[in-house]
C-alpha cells in the first residue's frame, strides 16, 4: 500500500470515527493517532461523555472484533485473559480465551478492579501475547486496549500504578462535547440508539498495512532531540517525582508520527508534538505529594504545559 | 584661562559654563551619593577659591610647589575613606577624585588645565552615574550634557585664540543656548538608549561594597510593642505595585501584603522560630512557592520593592509562582519568602497569586503546639477568652465573636498606646495594630484555635495616573492569621482607618506625578531585567521590519519588489524565526497568531478565516507554512521549484501582514 491509499483510508477512517463521537475531534484523532501507532488508551472521564462509544466506533470501522470487561472488585486474571478447561472428549485441557482475545478490547472502569486483575492485562498490553499455565498464546493483531476510569469516583478503588499507567500511551479526557454538538445529539438520539450501524472502512489487515505507513512517516533528528528535551525536562523538574520514561518518548514520537499520518502529511512536525504531548506524557509525570488525585493531575498538566513553553522547538 | 600662561582673552560666556560643568560634576556625588562630605567640602571650597584667584587673576607661580604634597594628601585621604570611611571602592575613588581636582582648581589654568578638568568631572558624573538610579540623575545629566557640549566649545575657542587664529569667530548668546540645549537633550537621549541597551548588571555594582546597604530599616527577625508614630509618618515608599492582569477600574487597596510570619510569643516579643528553611525550587527565572490547585482564579503582581535591610519578598495571598532574578528564594512554609541575605538593592519581581486562603498542610505535632503556645502566667487569658467566645460552637464562631470583642471599648491610639499586651486587653485599652493583632492570637490560641501574627503593608495608595500602588512605610501594618477549617484565614481586629483619621495621608498631585515619573524611570530605563531588554529589542526590530516594507511597498515599483521577492522572503523566514525564538523568552501578543500557527500543525483553512477575513492571505498562510513544514521536518528538503513558491509567499505574505 503506497502513502496516498494509506492517507486515503485513514481520513475516511476518521470521518466515520467522527460522524458518530461528535464534536470530539482532537479527542478522536489523537485515539486512531495512538491506535496506528500501537498504544493503548486510557480514557478518564465523567460517565456518559461517550468513552465506549469511541471504542466501539474504532472497532466497527475497522471491523474487528470488539470486547467489553466491566472490571469489578472480584474480577479475576482468568475472567481477563481466559482459562484452561478439561476437554472431556479429547482428554486433555484446552484453551478457552478471555475477551482480552478482540482487536478492540474496552477495560470499563478498570481501576474498579484489584491489583491482580489489572495485572492480568499488563503483559497482554505490552507484549501482544498472554500466557496461561507455562503456555503462550499471541493476541490478536491489531490489537488495542481502551480502558476507562471514573476520576472523580475514589471510593473502592484501585488507582493504577505507575508501571500500568506507564503501558498505556494515551491519556484522554473526553470532556461535554459543544454546544451544538450536544443540542444534534439529544435531538437525534434516544435511549435505544446504537452506534453498531457504522459501516467498516477498513480491513484488520489494511489496518496493519497503515500502520506499516506510520513507520515511513519521517522524524527529522531535530524532532527526536527536541522530544528527548522535552522528557528530560519532565524529570528534572524540581516539583516532579518521576518523569516520563524512555517508552513515554518512543510513545511521543510513534503518536506524533500518527498524527502527521491522519493530517496527510509524511513528516511530524514540532506541532504534532506539542499536540500529542499532553495526553501522551501527563498521565507519565508523577508530582511530588499526594499522588492520583485530581489535583496532581492538574498540576502535572501544567508542569507539562510550563515545559513545553521552555523548551526550545526546533524551526 | 586668565592665569599668567595664558593669553588674555575674553571671559565670555562660554568659559564660565566650564565652570558650571565642573560645579555640576559636584552637585550629583553631593546629593545623590555618600560620597565624604568632608571631600565635597574642600573640592567646593577650593573651586570657590580658584575661581576667585582667576578673577582677581593673582599670580601663582610659587604655588606649583605644593601641589605634589597636596596630592598626596588626596591619596591618604582616600586610602582612610577605603580602610577607615565608606570601605567602598567607589567612593574611595571618587574622593581621590575630588582631592586631585581641588588641587587643579587652585592652580592657574591654561586651555590644557581646562580640558583636563573637564575630564576629571566628567569622571565624578560617571562615578555618580554608577551609584545611583534616582529618576533625579535623569535632571542632572541634561543639564550635564549640555555643559560639557558649553565647555568643548570654550576650550576648543580658546585654544584657537591662543594659536592666534586670523579667523576668531564671534559667539552668539541664542544661538550658544540653543546649540546647548540641543546637545543636552541629545545627550540624555542617548543615555537613555545605553542604559536600556548595556545588559543589565549594574556598573556600579561590580565597583560597590556588597555588604553596605542603605535601605528602608523596617521589619526584623522579631517584632515588639514599640514607639510606632516615627513609623507612621515615615512616608518613605516600600514598594510600587502594578497589577497586570487586574481590571482598571479596581484599586487594590484593601490588600495585605504579607512580609514575615511570626509564631512564638514570649510575652513581650513575636519571634520566628528556629527553623529549616526551605529553597524554593527554580527553573530559569521562574519560581514554584506551592503547587497551583485546578480552577483558582490567578492575579498578578508586578512588585518593585525598594531597598531594604530584610531579606523578606512582599507577597499577596497565596502566592504560587514568582518571576524574577531573586537568586535564591527562602520559605518557611508559613507563606512568607526571604531572599538568601539581609539587604538587597531595588528589586522587580512578578507573582502570581490568588485572593483564596491557602490550605494548609497538617503541621507537625510541635508546630501546632507551637501555634497554641501561650506565655508562662497568662492564666487569666483562658478566663477572658471563655467569657467572649461563649455560646460560640465552631473555630469559625469563635473567631467572629473574638473580632467582635475588640470592636466595642479599644480605641485606636498611636501616641498613648498600651505598654503591654497585658495593659491593652485588661486596663487602657488603647493601641495600635501590634496590639490588636497580637491580642486577637493569644485570645485564639487561649480558645484552642492555632493562630499567628503576620506583618506587612496593608493597602497603599492607589496612583490612578500611572495604574499603580504606592505602598509606603506608614502602611506598615500587623494582623493575625487562624487556622480555621484547614485553611489559615486573614482576621484584622484592627479598626479600619477612615479617611478622614490623622494618619489617612493623602500625596498631593504633583506629587503623584513625581512619584509617576519615578515609577516609569525605574521600570524602563534602571530596574529592568534581560528578558525585557530582548522583549524590546524584538520589539523594535518588528518596527524596524515593518518600516522597511512600508517604505518598500511606498516608494519601491511592484517589480522590483518581485525581483527581491526571494531576499525579502528569506528576510521574513529570519523575522519569523526571531519571533519565535524570542516568543520562548517572551510573549509578544501580537505576534501570538502567528508563532501558534507556525508552531503548530499546518492550519486549515477555515482556522485562519476565522482569524482574519481575508480569504487570500489565509490560503497564502496555509500553504507556505505546509512547504516550510517540509522542507525543515520532511525526508527531503524542498526541490527547486517548490523553494522558488515559497519564496514568493513568503513575500506576499510579508506584505499582507506589514499592511
Amino acid at each position: 500500500m503506497d502513502f496516498a491509499e494509506a492517507r486515503e483510508l485513514i481520513s475516511r477512517l476518521r470521518v466515520n470515527v467522527e460522524s458518530v463521537l461528535l464534536g470530539k475531534r482532537e479527542a478522536v484523532e489523537l485515539a486512531l493517532a495512538s491506535f496506528f501507532a500501537g498504544g493503548h488508551i486510557l480514557l478518564e472521564d465523567i460517565p456518559g461523555t461517550g468513552k465506549t462509544t469511541l471504542a466501539r466506533a474504532i472497532a466497527a470501522s475497522i471491523s474487528g472484533t470488539f470486547r467489553r470487561v466491566q472490571f469489578t472488585s472480584d474480577l479475576l486474571p482468568q475472567d481477563v485473559v481466559g482459562v484452561h478447561v478439561f476437554d472431556a472428549d479429547k482428554r486433555s485441557f484446552t484453551f478457552s480465551p478471555g475477551p482480552l482475545f478482540a482487536n478492540i478490547v474496552l477495560a470499563d472502569e478498570i481501576n474498579r478492579s484489584n491489583p491482580r486483575a489489572q495485572s492480568a492485562l499488563l503483559e497482554g498490553m505490552s507484549e501482544r501475547q498472554v500466557t496461561v499455565d507455562n503456555r503462550t498464546y499471541p493476541l490478536p493483531d491489531p490489537f488495542l486496549v481502551i480502558a476507562t476510569q471514573n476520576p472523580f469516583d475514589q471510593h473502592g478503588t484501585y488507582p493504577l500504578p505507575e508501571s500500568q499507567l506507564d503501558r498505556f500511551n494515551l491519556r484522554l479526557r473526553l470532556s461535554y462535547p459543544d454546544r451544538v454538538s450536544e443540542l444534534r445529539l439529544i435531538r437525534e438520539n434516544n435511549m435505544f440508539t446504537s452506534r453498531d450501524g457504522i459501516p467498516s472502512v477498513l480491513s484488520p489487515e489494511q489496518a496493519r498495512e497503515c500502520r506499516s505507513a506510520l513507520d515511513r512517516i519521517a522524524v527529522r533528528e531535530s524532532l527526536v532531540e527536541y522530544i528527548l528535551r522535552i522528557v528530560e525536562a519532565t524529570r528534572r523538574h524540581p516539583a516532579v517525582r518521576l518523569g516520563a520514561s524512555p517508552r513515554g518518548a518512543i510513545g511521543l514520537k510513534n503518536t506524533s508520527q500518527g498524527l502527521a499520518l491522519l493530517s496527510g502529511r509524511d513528516h511530524a512536525t514540532p506541532g504534532d508534538v506539542k499536540r500529542t504531548a499532553h495526553a501522551v506524557l501527563c498521565h507519565r509525570i508523577f508530582m511530588k505529594g499526594s499522588p492520583g488525585t485530581e489535583t496532581a493531575a492538574e498540576a502535572s498538566a501544567a508542569v507539562l504545559s510550563e515545559i513545553l513553553e521552555t523548551v526550545p522547538a526546533p524551526l | 584661562m586668565t592665569g599668567d600662561r595664558a593669553s588674555p582673552g575674553r571671559p565670555g560666556l562660554l568659559w564660565w559654563v566650564l565652570r558650571a560643568q565642573w560645579a555640576w560634576g559636584l552637585l550629583p556625588l553631593a546629593l545623590l551619593t555618600e560620597v565624604s562630605r568632608a571631600a565635597l567640602a574642600v573640592a567646593s571650597a577650593s573651586f570657590i577659591a580658584g575661581a576667585y584667584l582667576d578673577w582677581t587673576e593673582a599670580r601663582r607661580d610659587r604655588w606649583l610647589r605644593i601641589a605634589p604634597p597636596l596630592l598626596f594628601a588626596a591619596v591618604a585621604a582616600a586610602a582612610a575613606d577605603f580602610f577607615r570611611g565608606s570601605q567602598d571602592p567607589l567612593y574611595s575613588i571618587s574622593v581621590l577624585v575630588l582631592g586631585i581636582q581641588s588641587v587643579r582648581f587652585l592652580l592657574p589654568k591654561g586651555v590644557r588645565d581646562g580640558w583636563q578638568l573637564s575630564a576629571i568631572s566628567f569622571l565624578e558624573f560617571l562615578a555618580s552615574a554608577a551609584s545611583t538610579t534616582e529618576v533625579q540623575f535623569a535632571v542632572f545629566a541634561f543639564f550635564y550634557m549640555g555643559l560639557c557640549a558649553g565647555a568643548m566649545w570654550a576650550l576648543q575657542v580658546q585654544g584657537e585664540e591662543m594659536e592666534a587664529d586670523p579667523a576668531v569667530r564671534t559667539v552668539r548668546t541664542g544661538f550658544a543656548a540653543k546649540l546647548l540645549l540641543l546637545a543636552a537633550a541629545g545627550g540624555v537621549l542617548f543615555s537613555m538608549i545605553l542604559f536600556i541597551v548595556t545588559p543589565r548588571v549594574g556598573i556600579g555594582q561590580m565597583l560597590r561594597n556588597l555588604r553596605r546597604t542603605e535601605g528602608i530599616t523596617g521589619f526584623s527577625d522579631t517584632i515588639s510593642l514599640r514607639e510606632v508614630t516615627g513609623v507612621k509618618a515615615d512616608r518613605r515608599v516600600a514598594a510600587r505595585i502594578e497589577f497586570p492582569g487586574y481590571p482598571a477600574d479596581i484599586s487594590p487597596s484593601g490588600l495585605y501584603l504579607r512580609g514575615a510570619t511570626y509564631s512564638v510569643f514570649d510575652g513581650k516579643t513575636w519571634m520566628r522560630p528556629q527553623r529549616h528553611r526551605m529553597r524554593l525550587p527554580r527553573t530559569g527565572s521562574h519560581y514554584t512557592a506551592a503547587p497551583i490547585p485546578g480552577g483558582t482564579l490567578l492575579r498578578e503582581a508586578d512588585v518593585t520593592l525598594e531597598a531594604m535591610d530584610n531579606p523578606a519578598l512582599f507577597v499577596y495571598g497565596t502566592t504560587h509562582l514568582f518571576e524574577g532574578s531573586l537568586g535564591d528564594v527562602w520559605t518557611e512554609g508559613e507563606g512568607s519568602f526571604s531572599l538568601a541575605m539581609p539587604g538587597h538593592p531595588p528589586l522587580r519581581y512578578r507573582i502570581q497569586f490568588s485572593q483564596e486562603a491557602s490550605r494548609a498542610s497538617v503541621p507537625d505535632p510541635a508546630a501546632a503546639r507551637r501555634y497554641l503556645e501561650l506565655p508562662a502566667g497568662w492564666d487569666d487569658l483562658g478566663e477572658l477568652s471563655a467569657r467572649i467566645t461563649a455560646g460560640a460552637g465552631s473555630d469559625a464562631e469563635k473567631a467572629e465573636a473574638a473580632l467582635r470583642f475588640f470592636r466595642t471599648g479599644f480605641r485606636y491610639a498611636v501616641t498613648d498606646s498600651a505598654s503591654s499586651v497585658r495593659d491593652f486587653l485588661f486596663v487602657s485599652k488603647a493601641g495600635y495594630c501590634e496590639h490588636y493583632a497580637t491580642a486577637l492570637a493569644l485570645i485564639l490560641r487561649a480558645s484552642g484555635i492555632p493562630s499567628r501574627l503576620t506583618a506587612g503593608y496593608m493597602g497603599g495608595e492607589w496612583s490612578d495616573i500611572g495604574k499603580y500602588l504606592i505602598v509606603r512605610q506608614s502602611d506598615a501594618h500587623a494582623w493575625t492569621e487562624a487556622l480555621i477549617d484547614g485553611k489559615w484565614l486573614t482576621l484584622d481586629a484592627t479598626p479600619p482607618l477612615g479617611e478622614n483619621s490623622p494618619f489617612f495621608a493623602r500625596t498631593g498631585k504633583p506629587w503623584i506625578y513625581v512619584d509617576w515619573a519615578r515609577q516609569r524611570w525605574d521600570k524602563y530605563v534602571i530596574n529592568y531585567s534581560l528578558k525585557m531588554q530582548a522583549e524590546g529589542v524584538a520589539e523594535g526590530q518588528l518596527a524596524f521590519h515593518r518600516t522597511r516594507a512600508g517604505i518598500a511597498r511606498a516608494f519601491g515599483p511592484a517589480k522590483a519588489l518581485r525581483r527581491h521577492g526571494a531576499q525579502l522572503g528569506a528576510a521574513i523566514l529570519a523575522l519569523l524565526l526571531a519571533a519565535a525564538i524570542l516568543r520562548r523568552v517572551i510573549r509578544i501578543p501580537s505576534l501570538n497568531g502567528l508563532t501558534a500557527a507556525q508552531g503548530g500543525e499546518a492550519p486549515l483553512p477555515r482556522d485562519y478565516a476565522a482569524m482574519d477575513n481575508t480569504g487570500s492571505i489565509a490560503a497564502d498562510a496555509s500553504r507556505f507554512l505546509a512547504l516550510y513544514h517540509r522542507d525543515r521536518f520532511g525526508a527531503f528538503p524542498l526541490p527547486p521549484a517548490e523553494l522558488r513558491e515559497a519564496g514568493r509567499l513568503a513575500a506576499r505574505l510579508g506584505r499582507e501582514i506589514s499592511r
